[in-house]
C-alpha cells in the first residue's frame, strides 16, 4: 500500500509540474506577444519619421510599395449557395487590377454577417482583425472603439493617398467623424432608398371580403376581421428584439422634439415613451380581437414568418424586397389562386398619427482603421478605397461584365441578364458587400435613372408594378422621415445594458400584447419601473446629459 | 478488478526496494506514451484556459489584450452579483437541475434494469439503440421538433386535442407548463444514452451471485433488486457526484432551443447570463466572472458529495 501511495504522490508531483509548465508557457507565450507589438511600435515610429522627410509628409506609392504589403479586408458572409466572400471572381480581379499594380495583397476577411460582433471581438482579442473594422449603425461602431480596436486617424494622411474617396466622405467625416475629440471614423457614401422595405397584402382576400386596400391601421384591422370571419389568415408579425422602429407610426402627429432625441434609439426598446404604450395598446387590441397572429414571437426570424406568409396563415409580410425573392412563386405555388399587392407605409398608423420612417443618417458603412494596422498598411488600404471609388471599378464591381452579367441600354442603365450563371456571377446582393466601403447604393445620378435601375435589381420579373407602387407610397411620406441622434461622445450606459433590457423588453412586451385589455395598464406600469431600475433610467440620464452639453446631432 | 490490482501490487514489493517514478517510467514507458495525447488534451483545453479566468478580476478590453488591460479586484463580482438577472439565473439554474437530478438521474438505471431484464438479444438490442437515438441530435433540431409538436396553434399534438374538441395545452408557453415540457423532453434525450454505462456494469457482475440467489429462491425481482442493484451501486454514486457538479451549469443550448418570449420565468440561468454576457454584448470580464462563480461552487458541490458517498462507504471519487 505505502508503494500506491508513494505511485500517487509522483504522479501528483508529475501532473503538478506539467501544469506548472503549461501556466509558465502560456506566460511566455503572452509576453512574446507583448514584445512583438512593442517592436511593431517601435518600427512604426521609425517609419513614420523616415517617411516624414520627404517631400509633403507622406510617402508617395503610387508606383507600388517597394516590398509587398498585404491589407486585410472585412467582407460579409451571408451564407450565400455556392459564393465564396473571400475567393471568387470579383476578389481575384481586385488582386490583379489593384493588388498587382500597387505590390499589394488584398486579402479578405469573411465576418458571419449573423454573428458579426462576435466575430469581431474574437479577431480583435486574438490581434488578427481586418485592418478596417466597420459596422453598419453607430452604437456599435462606438462600442469597437471603446474596447480600443481603432486608431485615430490622420484626415491630412487619407487626403494624401484617397483623394477623391476623401472628397466624397469629406462632409461626412467632419460632422460624424469625430469621436471624444479624435478623428476616428470615415464613411461610405449613401444615397438611401426606401422602397425596397415593402409590405405585401393578399389582394385576393381582400377582394373575397370586399374591402379595399387600406390605407390607415383601422381600416387595416377593419379587413383583418373581415378576414377572420371569412376564415381567412391573420395579420402577420415577428418578434422585435432588435432595431426598434416598431414606434415610429404611433409618435403622433405633433410629436415633442425633446422625446425624439431622447427616446429613438435603434439599440435600446423605449418602453416607457408614449409611443411604445399606444403601441402595446393597439397591438394587445389586435390579438385580443383574434386577427394578430397570436404566436408571432415564435418568429424569430424573417423566414419564420415568411413561411407563415407562404402557407397562408398570414395575409401580410413585410420584407426587403430583390429580384431574386422566393416568397411570390413559393406563395404561387403552395396556393396559385394567391395575388398579392404592396400596401402604403400610412396602413400601418392610427389616425391621429403620421407615417414617420428611421430616416437613415447620411452616410452608409462606418468604419475606422484596426488600432494594430501600420503606417504602410493604412496607405495601402487608403489607395485600395480610393481605387474602389473610381466610377469604373465601381461600376464593374455593381454590375460585372458587360455583355455576359449585363447589357447597357439606350440611358446608359445596366439591364441585368436574367438567371446568368458564368463565373462572374456577382453575389446574391450585387457585389454590395465589396463595393459597401465606397457608397451604400448604385447611383446613375438621377433618381428616375436610379428607379430604373432599381426596378430591375429588386422586382422579381413581372412583378415590376410591386417596386413602382411602392415608389410611389414612400413618396407620399417622404417628410416624415425621423433621425435619431447621433452622440458624439460614447454613451457608456448603452453598451452596458443594451442586451439586458433587450432580455427584459422581449419578455415585458409580448406579455403585455398576449395578456387581457383591462391587465395592460397595470402590468406597463409595473415592467417600466422594473426596465427604468435595471439600467433604462440610466441611459437616459447619460443621454440627457449629452443632449444638455449639445455632443449630439439631430435633425 | 480488485484482485488483479493486488497481485500488481504484490510483484512490485517483491521487485526489490528501489522506488520511484522513475523507475516506472522506464519499465511501462509505452502506457505513458499512450498516456501523452490526453494528457495533452486535458492541459490545452482545460489547464492552459485558466490563465484566461484573469479577466474576471480585470476591466478587460479585447483590443488591449489580457496583459494590458487594469486590475480592478473583486470589483467587477460586486457588479455581477448586484445585476437583476443574477439572483434569478441562480434559483432557475438550481430549481431546473434539481429537477433534472430527480426525474432524469433515476430513468437511465430503471432502463438499464429494464434492458437487462430482456430476454430476446435481438429486441433488446433494437430497442437500446432506439432509446439512445435522441442523444445524437443536436438541441435545435430537439427544439425545433418540440414547436412543431407542441406549439398552440400548429403543434401536431395540439392539433389533436383541439380536433378531439378540447381546448389546447400550452406545452411551451406558459411557465408551469414550460417547465415540465422541459424536464420530460430532458429525460427523453438523455435516458437511453445514460443506461449504456449501467449495462456495461451491470455485465460486470458476478453471475454466480445470481445463481446463488436463484438457490435461496430469489425471482427475477429480487434478484434485480438485491444482486444487480447493489452491484452497480458504485457506478450509480461515482455517476451521481458527477452530475452534482453539474447542479450550478447546465445545458446552454437546451434552454436556448426550447425558450420563447411568452414563457420566461424559469429560461434565464447561468449559462444563458453567460452567452447573453459574454458573447452577445462582449462583456468579456463579466461572463468569465459569472463562470467563475459557478465552476467554485460546482467544484465545492462536487467535494462535499465525494465526502459524504466516503462516509456512507462508498469510494468515492477524489
Amino acid at each position: 500500500m505505502r508503494k500506491g501511495k508513494g505511485f500517487k504522490r509522483a504522479a501528483a508531483f508529475g501532473l503538478a509540474s506539467m501544469m506548472a509548465a503549461g501556466v509558465l508557457s502560456g506566460c511566455g507565450a503572452k509576453v512574446k506577444v507583448s514584445a512583438t507589438t512593442a517592436n511593431d511600435k517601435k518600427e512604426e515610429g521609425n517609419q513614420t519619421e523616415a517617411s516624414k522627410t520627404e517631400g509633403n509628409g507622406f510617402t508617395d506609392y503610387s508606383k507600388g510599395f517597394p516590398e509587398n504589403v498585404t491589407i486585410k479586408i472585412p467582407v460579409y458572409d451571408r451564407g450565400f449557395e455556392g459564393w465564396d466572400p473571400a475567393n471568387n471572381y470579383y476578389t481575384r480581379w481586385i488582386q490583379k487590377e489593384f493588388g498587382e499594380k500597387y505590390n499589394v495583397t488584398v486579402q479578405y476577411v469573411a465576418i458571419n454577417r449573423q454573428n458579426e460582433i462576435a466575430d469581431y471581438m474574437q479577431m480583435i482579442a486574438a490581434g488578427n482583425a481586418p485592418d478596417i473594422i466597420y459596422h453598419y449603425d453607430m452604437p456599435q461602431a462606438v462600442n469597437y472603439n471603446s474596447e480600443g480596436a481603432m486608431q485615430e486617424l490622420n484626415l491630412e494622411e487619407m487626403k494624401y493617398y484617397a483623394p477623391d474617396y476623401y472628397k466624397k466622405a469629406e462632409k461626412n467625416i467632419n460632422t460624424y467623424g469625430k469621436l471624444d475629440g479624435k478623428n476616428t471614423f470615415f464613411f461610405a457614401e449613401r444615397n438611401p432608398i426606401y422602397y425596397n422595405w415593402v409590405t405585401l397584402i393578399r389582394q385576393d382576400w381582400l377582394d373575397q371580403v370586399g374591402k379595399e386596400k387600406p390605407t390607415t391601421r383601422e381600416e387595416l384591422q377593419e379587413a383583418a376581421k373581415a378576414w377572420k370571419e371569412a376564415g381567412l389568415g391573420k395579420l402577420g408579425d415577428q418578434i422585435i428584439n432588435k432595431s426598434y422602429t416598431y414606434e415610429y407610426p404611433f409618435i403622433g402627429s405633433s410629436p415633442d422634439k425633446k422625446d425624439l432625441n431622447l427616446y429613438l434609439d435603434l439599440n435600446v426598446a423605449p418602453l416607457t415613451w408614449s409611443a411604445t404604450k399606444d403601441y402595446l395598446k393597439a397591438r394587445n387590441q389586435e390579438f385580443n380581437d383574434g386577427i394578430l397572429d397570436p404566436e408571432f414571437y415564435l418568429n424569430t426570424d424573417d423566414a419564420a414568418w415568411k413561411a407563415d406568409f407562404v402557407a397562408g396563415n398570414v395575409g401580410t409580410y413585410s420584407f426587403y424586397i430583390s429580384a431574386n425573392t422566393d416568397v411570390i412563386n413559393s406563395l404561387k405555388a403552395n396556393d396559385p389562386k394567391a395575388e398579392v399587392s404592396v400596401i402604403s407605409p400610412t396602413a400601418g398608423v392610427p389616425k391621429d398619427s403620421h407615417a414617420y420612417y428611421y430616416k437613415y443618417p447620411p452616410y452608409g458603412m462606418i468604419m475606422g482603421i484596426n488600432s494594430k494596422t501600420d503606417e504602410k498598411q493604412r496607405a495601402a488600404v487608403f489607395m485600395f478605397l480610393n481605387w474602389m471609388s473610381q466610377p469604373d471599378n465601381l461600376f464593374f464591381l455593381q454590375n460585372g461584365v458587360e455583355g455576359a452579367n449585363y447589357t447597357l441600354d439606350s440611358d446608359g442603365i445596366a439591364e441585368p441578364v436574367k438567371d446568368f450563371k458564368g463565373e462572374s456571377k456577382l453575389s446574391n446582393n450585387n457585389n454590395k458587400d465589396y463595393w459597401c466601403l465606397v457608397t451604400e447604393m448604385a447611383d446613375y445620378g438621377d433618381e428616375e435613372k436610379n428607379l430604373k435601375a432599381n426596378i430591375r435589381t429588386l422586382a422579381p420579373a413581372g412583378y415590376e408594378d410591386l417596386v413602382k407602387q411602392s415608389y410611389d407610397y414612400t413618396k407620399e411620406v417622404e417628410q416624415y422621415g425621423l433621425i435619431s441622434p447621433i452622440f458624439t461622445k460614447s454613451v457608456e450606459s448603452t453598451g452596458e445594458y443594451a442586451a439586458d433590457l433587450t432580455a427584459m423588453w422581449q419578455e415585458f412586451y409580448v406579455d403585455m400584447i398576449t395578456c387581457k385589455p383591462e391587465e395592460l395598464d397595470a402590468k406597463y406600469e409595473k415592467y417600466c419601473k422594473e426596465y427604468l431600475d435595471n439600467g433604462y433610467q440610466e441611459i437616459l440620464d447619460e443621454k440627457q446629459k449629452l443632449i444638455d452639453s449639445g455632443d449630439f446631432i439631430a435633425q | 478488478m480488485k484482485n488483479s490490482e493486488r497481485m500488481t501490487n504484490q510483484i512490485r514489493t517483491n521487485r526489490g526496494k528501489k522506488n520511484g517514478f522513475l523507475r516506472y517510467l522506464q519499465r511501462d514507458w509505452q502506457l505513458y506514451v499512450l498516456m501523452i495525447l490526453p494528457m495533452l488534451f486535458i492541459l490545452v483545453f482545460k489547464f492552459l484556459p485558466y490563465s484566461g479566468l484573469s479577466i474576471a478580476f480585470k476591466d478587460y478590453k479585447v483590443a488591449k489584450g489580457y496583459s494590458g488591460s487594469p486590475w480592478v479586484g473583486f470589483s467587477v463580482f460586486q457588479k455581477v452579483f448586484g445585476k437583476r438577472d443574477f439572483g434569478q439565473a441562480v434559483g432557475n439554474t438550481l430549481l431546473l437541475n434539481i429537477l433534472d437530478l430527480v426525474f432524469s438521474f433515476p430513468m437511465p438505471v430503471i432502463l438499464a434494469l429494464i434492458l437487462n431484464e430482456i430476454k430476446n438479444r435481438y429486441f433488446k438490442s433494437v430497442m437500446q439503440t432506439l432509446l439512445y437515438l435522441p442523444h445524437f441530435l443536436s438541441w435545435v433540431i430537439i427544439g425545433g421538433i418540440g414547436y412543431s409538436l407542441f406549439s398552440i396553434s400548429s403543434g401536431v399534438v395540439n392539433v389533436l386535442i383541439q380536433n378531439a374538441g378540447h381546448s389546447p395545452i400550452p406545452f411551451l408557453q406558459d411557465n408551469t407548463w414550460w417547465l415540465i415540457s422541459y424536464v420530460l423532453i430532458g429525460v427523453w434525450q438523455s435516458m437511453g444514452w445514460g443506461t449504456i454505462i449501467y449495462l456495461a456494469a451491470i455485465t460486470g457482475v458476478n453471475s454466480e451471485l445470481y445463481e446463488a440467489a436463484r438457490v435461496d429462491g430469489a425471482g427475477r425481482l429480487k434478484q434485480c433488486l438485491h444482486v444487480t442493484l447493489p452491484c452497480i451501486r458504485s457506478t450509480i454514486v461515482t455517476l451521481l457526484i458527477m452530475n452534482l457538479g453539474k447542479l450550478m451549469g447546465g445545458s446552454f443550448e437546451r434552454i436556448y432551443a426550447l425558450a420563447n418570449a411568452k414563457a420566461t420565468e424559469f429560461t434565464t440561468t447561468i449559462p444563458v447570463l453567460v452567452y447573453r454576457w459574454g458573447i452577445e454584448s462582449g462583456k468579456f470580464s463579466e461572463a468569465t466572472a459569472l463562470g467563475l462563480f459557478q465552476s467554485v461552487i460546482g467544484l465545492f458541490l462536487v467535494v462535499l458529495a465525494d465526502y459524504i458517498a466516503k462516509r456512507l462507504g462508498e469510494d468515492g471519487l477524489i
